[in-house]
């Protein structure tokens, strides 16, 4: 039996199908934060995220007839922001061109550009973002949607599209990963301390 | 950041999937299986704690807020612009037009099944005319009997396409003649079964060589009545098509005896290719057959 909070967001699927404006402006509030904070711990970029969720909510909001209500909603949206993430990744992917370097100053999914990226133009500069990048993207992803979205692992194995036992592997792997990061970060932070104090 | 070093103990692979296990069970809510898996742990591992409480921290680290701008207006006005949103006004104006629709296909139905309650013989398409079941099965054999004609019409048409005139004789002679219903004998003045062949050459492509022969059941003795019809391919197609091969030859009094004649110089080929052998005139009895012309 679903919910009211979900039967009150098929009535507004339903409503913002139809042409409501006001139906589809709710919708919007209700899911923006979520996919925006999962597109940013993917991204480590504000201005990405933001793009990508702009454009995610349009191509949700223009083909509301073709959502399937047995399906959660939040799971179609995020699958969509993460194709529309995916696709910047691969249009962004550095080359490796002595005279096109300076040109390609996007964001990547690979480790190392998208950690630079973060450093260089100061977006979001916590540790724990920064640790982030560090992880794969399969761990990454895994390790936001599990923790930061409470999603059940069945969920992100179908949203991942890969077995069950893959996403756990990932999910293990990126959190003793993350906790490695977290630590030395803090462990600096005190030498640091330290050596300030004295 | 990229080779850390920290106080935790060196990593065991034990003690991480048990950490794991113990992090997993938590966010399910398996509090139970949680708690054992922690007292293994402690008692099992010296760093188990401090690993824990670091793997708690580090996912804990992750739900803190993030800063979300609302994009709320933005993503309207771009969707607005793809597919323009309606007006309360409209929507309402588009729902009536669909309750509309419905209910006239409703009461028309709830009245096309009343109607045909009532008048079933008006309203039942067909049922003012009522034809017989033998006409209507006769109907469709005179149907089938046009069919098959215009069928047959058309094979047949197909099978003169394929006519192939004789080009040439190759060769002819009776294999074999035989007195009908008798052991053949010398002197016999009787009727005798011919087996005439002719082989020809035909002219179409690729070349090919048939065969045509006379009726065993013709019962006629050689020489045969003029014309006798008497054609049939060796191959699937006729001879000459649908103009048979003529046997002409004197006609021979019942008590004739057959004689062998040079058939070979007596074949013509006109040119419509119809093969004609005309043998020369043969004295009447003028002689029985030879055995040893006849093998």
């Amino acid at each position: 039996m679903k919910s009211l909070d979900q039967r009150r967001e098929q009535k507004l699927i339903r409503s913002a199908a139809a042409g409501d404006r006001e139906a589809a402006g709710q919708l919007v509030s209700l899911h923006q934060a979520s996919v925006y904070a999962y597109i940013l711990r993917l991204s480590g970029r504000a201005d990405v995220s933001e793009d990508v969720v702009q454009e995610a909510f349009v191509r949700v909001l223009t083909n509301l007839d073709r959502f399937d209500p047995q399906y959660r909603f939040s799971t179609w949206l995020f699958t969509i922001a993460r194709r529309i993430f995916l696709n910047i990744c691969e249009k962004r992917r550095p080359v490796f061109d002595s005279d096109r370097v300076s040109e390609t100053g996007g964001v990547s999914c690979g480790v190392n550009s998208a950690w630079d990226d973060v450093e260089d133009q100061g977006h979001t500069r916590d540790a724990v973002q920064k640790a982030l990048m560090h992880l794969s993207l399969d761990q990454r992803e895994v390790v936001i949607l599990f923790h930061q979205h409470d999603w059940p692992i069945w969920l992100i194995a179908e949203h991942l599209e890969m077995p069950e036992g893959t996403v756990k592997s990932h999910l293990h792997r990126g959190r003793t990963k993350l906790r490695d990061l977290l630590a030395a970060t803090a462990a600096s932070a005190n030498l640091f301390r330290k050596e300030v104090v004295a | 950041m990229t080779n850390p070093s920290f106080s935790l103990p060196p990593s065991d692979d034990a003690l991480e999937t048990l950490v794991n296990e113990v992090i997993d069970a938590e966010c399910e809510g398996n509090d139970a299986l949680a708690l054992s898996l922690m007292r293994r742990g402690v008692a099992e591992f010296p760093g188990f704690g401090a690993r824990l409480a670091a793997t708690r921290a580090a996912v804990k680290s992750l739900r803190s807020p993030v800063f979300v701008p609302d994009q709320r207006a933005a993503v309207l006005s771009e969707a607005d612009f793809v597919r323009p949103f309606l007006s309360p006004r409209i929507r309402q104006q588009i729902s009536a037009s669909r309750v509309a629709l419905a209910a006239g296909i409703v009461l028309t139905a709830s009245l096309l099944t009343t109607l045909q309650y009532m008048y079933p013989a008006a309203t039942t398409p067909g049922a003012t005319q009522p034809a017989a079941v033998s006409s209507v099965v006769q109907a469709s054999r005179a149907d089938a009997a046009a069919s098959v004609r215009s069928l047959a019409s058309v094979v047949q048409d197909l099978r003169e396409g394929m006519q192939a005139p004789v080009e040439s004789v190759l060769r002819v002679g009776p294999n074999s003649s035989r007195l009908a219903g008798t052991p053949l004998s010398l002197g016999y003045g009787g009727s005798y079964d011919a087996d005439l062949s002719v082989s020809a050459l035909r002219n179409d492509s690729p070349r090919r060589e048939a065969t045509a022969w006379a009726p065993r059941r013709s019962r006629e003795a050689l020489p045969v009545d003029v014309p006798t019809v008497a054609y049939r391919g060796s191959d699937r197609f006729p001879l000459i098509g649908d103009k048979p091969l003529r046997l002409l030859g004197e006609t021979g009094a019942p008590s004739a005896s057959v004689r062998t004649v040079d058939l070979w110089d007596q074949l013509h080929v006109d040119a419509d290719g119809v093969v004609t052998f005309e043998p020369s005139p043969v004295k009447k009895n003028s002689g029985p057959i030879k055995p040893a012309e006849n093998k």
